[in-house]
């Protein structure tokens, strides 16, 4: 019955799409013949949303039933599994997944259709359309090929379980943010397009487009950082980023988002770069999908790979093709017919944000190069190979390094242009204190080893008083903190965040120390100052598993400070064996241990390790998701003016002709 | 027109025929000279007992399975032998470049799906074999020739697409 309904409600949700990019092309081509257009596209979005919910529902409540006789349940189900677990398994696996998927895309269209009364609606007409085109492209790939209400006979007995390592609270909300991340983009995708076909390419498009894309930056933002969190606690071996084909793929899209956010920003204020931004926001969109089709298709070889079929890849790569493509065809045709733009003055604001997109765009194609080389020597027959760490931290250290440095002075530079002097001289106070302060960090905690890490720790610090500096003065010539406008609010915080993460990354790559040791209970091993006294494991059981549970006391100088249980978990119906590390925090560092294997008579092998400042780099990856939250809560955006449409179709006069 | 502009366009072509190109070799079957060719030799049992075992395997279908205990995939794997081993089939594993009591530890912990575990620490039996990194599985026909190779773990797919075929093809003639 359920199923059924699954399956009903996905069909259903097709059909409306196809009446909506119908009655858009309609609606687009003679806006003044539809004065109904916007209440009838609005309903269909809500319907869409409905449907695509009620299968999600149906979906969520066949895992809460243990409903064995649905493939999908049962791969990645069991009894035992804890409620919690059940309900976000939904996205455990490909299928799933897909659901959860259009339930964004979904969302967001509705968003899209409900607050945007100032767009004209022909510009309302054609984003819904696109948008109604891309859902129904994955309604489309999950009934063919993924339809996750797929029935099989005879029932197991039993699921196979949810994958153990996606049996963690990080991994719960890690995928969806990611998705709402991935999904946003196409927002800013659909927009774009609207403006290719309209032939608007102006401030009032990017004014538009903006808080969408910021809002999808600040998600993916957190997605990535969760992933990250989760690979953290969860792998068991300290890292946080491993340069995996599927994290490049998250990460890709959201360098080409910085740059977009930045890029949006002169095109909004200044009206230039329109062909460069439009075509950032295709691209953002693009390396989404490009994301969703590498974890798919098992073209390149993962820890997070779905399982793989050539059908569906083959799917997505047309769609990629048709999408993108498209879009880009779009482009090439709209953009030969711009006028060339006005100057930029080398000293400005746009010249520093154009710098600013040229490094983002050079770390994405870093990124991508790198990712995909693998595949370009497959492809030509030269063997397998992969592309590791060193390649990457190769080039994002000289790459990264100057963007931290131009953070900083993105709020003195005025726009259009700007005098060398008062930038300087705004510059030279934080610049000073960065300094100072990071020399003496530098030499006072960490005794004054490695330039690298200096330069890291005092850009770091510059870029986080040069944001705050912003703020002071901004609160000193207008009224006081309360005068701050939220996009000032906003890309202060993301600054001060980046700043935060830089010199987090930079002191924990360069002064964390790692010991694997074998001990007995009783014995001790001293890392960092810290001794690490093992006291044994004991068996513990849990709702899916049995584990083995050691106790290690941390001291200082011989005071105890903490407990730690780290553990090794055997999940029992997928028999894996599972490493729960243990973390001790506090902002200047994390005590990580994880269990190894036992050794003979009560010796266990640990791995104890110091990570300072680990802390901050989660603090500063949240500061600039709120940072992009704030800023796209600015008023500017939202206020519903009939001006700015009337002013609209005056400039789409002046640019196409 | 400027041809700038299409330059997107282009390198979108390239990578979807890169991708596609990409996927065509899917399978990522490595082929192997020592098809068709008389099994290479094993390295010596420990003891008489083992050496029992392993002459009674010859004449039979038989899979040599090229494993050790530090290899993640080679655990991945390890529910899917011994199923196997269960249900008949003979498993001879060729313990690659690991220290003794490890391996025993691991067969301790895990269960043992081989009929008999053959020592190979320095990899030099594994070199005649043409293995490429463990875990990988050779199929032996009663003629002690190889009949298939296996690079990385043994799955789902490899026993329902490889391996049961041709043991089905093996025992067909002889029933």
């Amino acid at each position: 019955m359920l199923p059924a309904l699954g399956d009903m409600a996905l069909a259903g949700a097709t059909c409306v799409c196809v009446l909506q990019i119908l009655f858009a092309v309609q609606a687009a081509r003679a806006p003044e013949r539809y004065p109904a257009a916007p209440a009838l596209l609005n309903a269909m979005v809500s319907s869409h949303l409905l449907l695509i919910f009620v299968a999600y529902c149906a979906m969520s409540i066949l895992f809460v039933q243990d409903a064995f006789e649905v493939v999908f349940v049962a791969q990645n189900s069991h009894v035992e599994l804890p409620l919690a677990y059940k309900l976000s398994a939904v996205w455990g696996g490909h299928e799933g997944s897909l659901l959860l998927w259009m339930l964004m895309l979904a969302g967001w269209t509705w968003c899209v259709g409900r607050f945007s009364n100032n767009l004209p609606t022909s510009t309302r007409a054609i984003v819904l359309g696109v948008l109604g085109f891309v859902a129904i492209g994955f309604l489309t790939f999950t009934l063919w090929t993924s339809n996750p209400f797929d029935l099989q006979f005879p029932v197991p007995e039993s699921g196979r379980d949810l994958n153990p390592l996606l049996q963690d609270p990080g991994m719960v909300i890690h995928p969806p943010l990611l998705y709402m991340g991935y999904v946003g983009f196409a927002v800013a995708f659909a927009f774009a397009v609207a403006a290719l076909i309209e032939g608007r390419l102006d401030s009032t498009w990017a004014r538009w487009t903006r808080p969408w894309t910021t809002s999808a930056w600040a998600f993916l933002t957190a997605g990535i950082a969760l992933g990250s969190w989760w690979a953290y606690h969860e792998l068991g071996w300290g890292g946080w980023w491993f340069w995996d084909p599927v994290e490049n793929a998250s990460f890709m899209p959201w360098l080409v988002g910085t740059a977009l956010i930045h890029s949006l920003a002169v095109t909004d204020k200044r009206g230039v770069f329109k062909s460069w931004t439009v075509l950032l926001a295709i691209v953002a969109f693009g390396l989404s999908l490009l994301g969703t089709f590498l974890v798919r298709s098992g073209v390149l070889v993962s820890v997070h790979a779905f399982a793989s079929d050539p059908e569906r890849g083959l799917y997505i790569l047309a769609f990629l093709t048709v999408v993108v493509g498209g879009a880009l065809a779009l482009y090439a045709w709209r953009a030969s017919q711009l006028k060339p733009e006005t100057r930029v003055a080398i000293i400005s604001r746009e010249s520093a944000l154009l710098l600013n997109n040229v490094f983002l765009v050079v770390l994405a194609a870093v990124v991508f190069i790198g990712t995909l080389y693998p595949l370009v020597v497959d492809s030509l027959g030269l063997g397998s190979m992969s592309v590791g760490p060193p390649y990457f931290e190769a080039l994002f250290i000289p790459l990264g390094l100057p963007l931290v440095l131009l953070v900083g002075f993105s709020a003195t530079l005025a726009w259009k242009r700007s005098k060398t002097g008062p930038v300087l001289r705004a510059a030279a106070l934080p610049a000073a204190i960065a300094v100072v302060a990071g020399i003496a960090l530098w030499a006072g905690i960490y005794a004054a080893r490695g330039a690298m890490a200096l330069v890291g720790i005092v850009l770091g610090l510059w870029a986080i008083f040069a944001a705050l500096r912003d703020l002071w003065l901004r609160a000193r010539s207008g009224r006081g903190v309360g005068s701050i406008p939220s996009s000032l609010w906003g890309m202060s915080l993301g600054h001060l965040g980046l700043g935060m993460f830089v010199i987090a990354v930079t002191v924990v790559s360069s002064f964390d120390v790692e010991r694997d040791v074998r001990l007995a209970t009783g014995e001790v091993a001293d890392v960092e100052g810290y001794q690490f006294r093992f006291e044994g494991t004991r068996p513990v059981e849990g709702p899916n598993y049995i584990a083995e549970r050691a106790t290690v006391t941390v001291l200082e100088d011989g005071a105890p400070i903490t407990t730690l249980y780290p553990e090794k978990r055997r999940y029992r119906v997928q028999q894996d064996i599972m490493t729960q590390s243990a973390v001790s925090y506090n902002p200047m560092r994390d005590l990580y241990v994880s269990l190894g294997e036992p050794m003979g008579s009560d010796a266990w092998s640990l791995r104890l390790q110091y990570k300072p400042m680990m802390r901050l780099v989660w603090l500063g990856t949240a500061l600039m998701m709120l940072g992009g939250f704030i800023a796209a809560l600015d008023r500017r955006y939202w206020r519903a003016t009939r001006s700015a449409s009337a002013t609209a179709s005056g400039a789409t006069a002046q640019q196409v002709s | 027109m400027r041809a700038h502009i299409w330059i997107p366009l282009l390198a979108l072509g390239a990578l979807v025929v890169l991708l596609y190109a990409g996927m065509q070799d899917m399978d990522r079957a490595l082929p192997s000279p020592m098809i068709g060719k008389a099994a290479p030799s094993l390295p010596v049992p420990e003891n008489s007992e083992a050496a029992a075992v392993l002459n009674a395997a010859q004449g039979q279908p038989r899979l040599v399975n090229f494993w050790a205990s530090w290899c993640q995939p080679c655990l991945a794997e390890h529910p899917e032998l011994m199923a196997l081993a269960e249900r008949g089939v003979t498993i001879i594993g060729v313990n690659y470049k690991d220290e003794a009591s490890a391996a025993a530890r691991w067969l301790d912990r895990h269960g043992n799906p081989f009929a008999v575990v053959l020592r190979d620490p320095e990899g030099a039996f594994a070199i005649d074999w043409g293995v490429y990194g463990v875990p990988e599985t050779y199929l032996i026909g009663p003629d002690d020739t190889v009949l298939h190779k296996k690079v990385g773990p043994v799955d789902d797919a490899y026993l329902r697409d490889e391996l049961q075929p041709r043991l089905s093809a093996l025992k067909g003639p002889a029933s």
